[in-house]
C-alpha cells in the first residue's frame, strides 16, 4: 500500500486534475467547476503560507548546524541569525505584529537592510557603464543607443537641455520598435509557458516534485 | 535637522556596513549586516505566515467552516517533508499548489500575451508606425521560433529577416535597460537621501 | 636614445593612459556616483518634470470618480522597492482620501502590511481624515499570487471566502467598508503596487470582468506599462519613482518624489558621460592595437 502511495503518477494526476479545473473555470461558466476552483485557489493559498513557514524551519536548520558544527568565521552569524528569527517570531505571534519591537525591527533595520542590498546593483550599473557597455558591433550599437534614448525619456535633464525632440524621439523608440520587441517577446514566452504547463500536466516535467534521479 | 532617535542611526549603520562591501571590501560589518538581513527577513515572514493562516484558515475552521480543513491539511503536509518515510507525501500538496497555479497561468496566457498582443499587430501599413510595427513582430517572430530551415535556398532570406528581428530585439532590451537605470538608482538615491536626512544635511 | 624607439615609448604611453583609464578599479565611480546623487539634495536644480500620457489618465480617472467609490489595492513589492514605489504611494492614496474613495489594502507580499500601514501614517502626519474600518481596511497578507487573486475576484463573494479576518486580526463581518465589497463587481478601480508584470490582474480581472485597473509598477517595468497602456489593457499607471514625482505634482504637492527626480538627472547623466568615455576609450585602444 505505501509503495503504492509513493508513485509519483498520484502527484501528476493531482497535478493535471488541478490544472483542468482552473482552465475550465476561466472559460466555462459552470456553478459547479467554478466553487471547487475557488475553493482550490484559497486551498492554494494555505498551502502557499505553509510553503513560507517551511522556508523559515530550513533556514533554522541551516544555521543551527552551522552552530552546532561551529563553523569557523560563521558559527557565531548563525547564531544571530537564530537569535532574530526567534525573537521576532515569539513577539510577532504572541505581542502582534504592531508590537513596537516588531515595528521598530521592520521600520528601522529591515527596510534600511532591504533598500541597501538591492541598491548595490545601482552601483553595479555605474560600474557597468564605465566598463562594459561598448559598440563593439552593430546588435550593440543599435541596444546603447535606445537605452540612452530610454535613459532620456526618464531623465528631466534631458528636455531641459535638448527640448523636446528627444523626448519626442525617445517616446517614439519606447511606443513603437520596442512595443513590437516586447510583444513578440511575450508571445513567445506565453508560448513557452503553456509548453511547460502541459508537459507538467501530462508528467513530463517532475523537477518539482524534487525527486532523485533514480526515484524518476 | 539630525537625527534625534536611535532607530535612524541604526539604520545609517546598516546601509553603510552593507556599501562597505562595495567601498571597502567584504569584511565582518558586511557580513553581520547580511545575517540581520536574512535573520529579520525570516522573521517576519514567519510571522506574517502565521498571521495569515491564524486568520483565514484557523479561524474559519472554529467557526464551523470545515471545507478550510482541507486547505489546513494540505499545508501542514508540506510540514512533512522533514520526515524522510513520510516525506513522498508533501508531494500530493505541492502537485495541488502547482496544478492550481499553472492551470491560471495558461488559463489567462493565451488572452494577454497571445491574442490581444497579435490583434494589435493585424494595422493597415499606411503609416511608418504600422509598418515598423508589423515588421517587429514578423522579424522578431522568426528569429525566436523558425531559426534554421533545412532548405539552403531560403537560408539566405532567413539570415536577412533573422538579423533585422535580432536588431528589434537589441533595440528592445536597450528600452528596457534604460528604463532600469529609473529604477535601480531610485534605490541607491533612497539610501542617500535617508543617509543626509539622518545627518542633518537635507530636510 | 634614437628617434624611433622614443616614437615606441610614446605609443606605449597612450596606450596604457585609455587601458588603465578603463581597467581602473570602480570604487571612485562609487564615490562620484554617492556625491552626485547628494549635490541635488543640498542645492536643488529644480528641472521641470513633464509628466507621461499613463500618469495623466490615471490621474483623470481618479478625478472621475465618485465619492464612495471603493478602491481594490493590492500590493506585491518588497520593502526594497520603497524608494521607487513608495512615493507614487502616498501620493496615490493621498488622492483617493482626498476624493472621499474608500482604499480595501490586501498585500500579496510579506512586507505589504507593515508598508500599508507606513503609508497611512504619512498620510496621518499629513492630516488626511483616515478612519479604520469605514474608509480604509488593511486586509493583511494573502500568499500564493496568481491563486490569491483568482480566488477574491471570483463572484459572488470570493473575497470573503479568501479573507476571514484583517490584519489586526478583526472579523471583517464587523468592518463597515467590508460589508460593501464581496468581490470584483463591487470594485470601482484596482490601484496596484507590484514589481511584477500586472498581467496576473490583467488575466484574471480585467478582461474577463472589465475591472478598471491602474499599475503602479517599478522603473523596470516601465515598458510593460506602456505596453499595457497602449493596448488599453490598463487606465494608466505609474513608473516607480518618476511616476510617483509627476503624480505628486499632479496633486499639487510636491514632496520628496519631485526632489529625487533632480537626482535621477545627475545619475542618468553620469551614465551616459560614462557610456560615452567608455566608447572613446574603446575607439583608442583599439585604433592603437591596429
Amino acid at each position: 500500500m505505501s509503495s503504492f502511495l509513493k508513485i509519483k503518477e498520484i502527484s501528476i494526476a493531482i497535478c493535471a486534475l488541478l490544472g483542468i479545473i482552473m482552465i475550465g473555470q476561466y472559460y466555462i461558466n459552470i456553478p459547479a467547476i467554478s466553487t471547487a476552483a475557488n475553493y482550490a485557489q484559497i486551498f492554494t493559498t494555505s498551502i502557499a503560507g505553509f510553503m513560507m513557514i517551511f522556508g523559515t524551519f530550513t533556514l533554522l536548520l541551516y544555521n543551527y548546524n552551522h552552530f552546532k558544527k561551529k563553523t569557523p568565521g560563521q558559527w557565531y552569524l548563525s547564531a544571530w541569525t537564530i537569535f532574530l528569527i526567534v525573537s521576532l517570531a515569539t513577539i510577532g505571534l504572541v505581542m502582534g505584529p504592531d508590537h513596537f519591537y516588531f515595528a521598530w525591527m521592520f521600520e528601522n533595520v529591515f527596510i534600511n537592510l532591504d533598500t541597501a542590498m538591492y541598491s548595490i546593483l545601482g552601483f553595479y550599473v555605474m560600474a557597468a557603464s564605465w566598463r562594459a557597455f561598448r559598440a563593439r558591433n552593430i546588435d550593440a550599437t543599435f541596444l546603447l543607443v535606445s537605452g540612452v534614448l530610454a535613459a532620456l525619456v526618464n531623465a528631466p535633464f534631458a528636455e531641459a537641455i535638448f527640448g523636446k525632440s528627444i523626448l519626442n524621439v525617445g517616446n517614439w523608440v519606447m511606443n513603437v520598435p520596442t512595443m513590437a520587441g516586447l510583444r513578440t517577446t511575450y508571445f513567445g514566452v506565453a508560448l513557452g509557458s503553456i509548453y511547460v504547463a502541459l508537459r507538467t500536466f501530462i508528467g513530463k516535467e517532475i523537477g518539482w516534485m524534487g525527486l532523485a534521479k533514480e526515484e524518476r | 535637522m539630525v537625527a534625534t532617535t536611535i532607530g535612524p542611526w541604526i539604520g545609517l549603520f546598516f546601509t553603510w556596513a552593507i556599501y562597505s562591501y562595495l567601498l571597502y571590501k567584504e569584511n565582518i560589518a558586511f557580513r553581520f549586516a547580511e545575517h540581520t538581513f536574512i535573520g529579520v527577513a525570516a522573521g517576519i515572514n514567519f510571522v506574517m505566515a502565521m498571521k495569515t493562516l491564524q486568520g483565514n484558515t484557523l479561524q474559519p475552521i472554529l467557526n464551523g467552516e470545515l471545507i478550510y480543513a482541507i486547505g489546513l491539511i494540505l499545508g501542514i503536509i508540506i510540514l512533512l517533508r522533514y520526515i524522510k518515510p513520510i516525506k513522498f507525501a508533501s508531494n500530493w500538496s505541492m502537485a495541488f499548489y502547482v496544478g492550481t497555479t499553472l492551470g491560471l497561468t495558461i488559463s489567462r496566457l493565451p488572452i494577454t500575451s497571445i491574442i490581444v498582443p497579435l490583434k494589435s499587430f493585424f494595422l493597415p501599413p499606411n503609416t511608418l508606425d504600422n509598418i515598423v510595427l508589423i515588421a517587429g513582430f514578423f522579424t522578431v517572430l522568426s528569429y525566436f521560433i523558425f531559426g534554421r530551415l533545412p532548405n539552403k535556398q531560403v537560408e539566405q532570406a532567413r539570415d536577412y529577416v533573422n538579423r533585422a528581428g535580432r536588431l528589434f530585439l537589441m533595440v528592445t532590451l536597450g528600452a528596457m535597460f534604460g528604463a532600469s537605470l529609473l529604477g535601480r538608482f531610485a534605490m541607491v538615491i533612497e539610501r542617500i537621501y535617508f543617509t543626509m536626512r539622518t545627518l542633518g544635511l537635507a530636510a | 636614445m634614437d628617434g624611433f624607439s622614443e616614437g615606441r615609448e610614446v605609443k606605449v604611453m597612450a596606450q596604457s593612459f585609455w587601458d588603465r583609464i578603463t581597467d581602473m578599479s570602480p570604487r571612485p565611480l562609487y564615490i562620484i556616483l554617492i556625491l552626485a546623487i547628494a549635490f541635488p539634495f543640498i542645492s536643488p536644480l529644480r528641472i521641470p518634470i513633464s509628466i507621461a500620457d499613463y500618469t495623466k489618465a490615471a490621474y483623470n480617472f481618479v478625478e472621475s470618480l465618485p465619492p464612495g467609490s471603493i478602491v481594490l489595492s493590492p500590493n506585491v513589492i518588497e520593502a526594497s522597492c520603497w524608494g521607487e514605489c513608495g512615493y507614487a504611494w502616498i501620493a496615490t492614496w493621498e488622492h483617493f482620501f482626498q476624493k472621499d474613495l474608500k482604499i480595501v489594502a490586501i498585500s500579496l507580499y510579506k512586507d505589504g502590511p507593515l508598508l500599508c500601514e507606513r503609508v497611512i501614517d504619512v498620510l496621518k502626519s499629513r492630516g488626511v481624515n483616515v478612519e479604520y474600518g469605514v474608509n480604509y481596511v488593511n486586509l493583511g497578507l494573502v500568499p500564493g499570487f496568481n491563486s490569491a487573486i483568482a480566488a477574491m475576484v471570483e463572484p459572488p463573494d470570493g473575497l470573503h471566502r479568501l479573507v476571514k479576518t484583517d490584519y489586526f486580526g478583526n472579523s471583517i463581518n464587523t468592518l463597515p467598508l467590508m460589508s460593501e465589497i464581496k468581490c470584483i463587481e463591487q470594485v470601482d478601480l484596482i490601484c496596484s503596487f507590484t514589481s511584477g508584470w500586472g498581467e496576473d490582474w490583467v488575466g484574471l480581472a480585467v478582461i474577463p470582468y472589465g475591472a478598471k485597473y491602474i499599475y503602479s509598477c517599478i522603473g523596470v517595468m516601465q515598458p510593460t506599462l506602456v505596453n499595457q497602456y497602449s493596448l488599453k489593457l490598463c487606465i494608466g499607471g505609474l513608473a516607480g519613482l518618476k511616476g510617483g514625482a509627476e503624480y505628486e505634482l499632479m496633486m499639487g504637492n510636491p514632496s520628496t518624489g519631485v526632489k529625487s527626480m533632480d537626482a535621477i538627472s545627475t545619475t542618468h547623466a553620469l551614465v551616459i558621460i560614462f557610456i560615452v568615455v567608455g566608447n572613446i576609450a574603446m575607439v583608442f585602444t583599439r585604433k592603437k592595437g591596429d
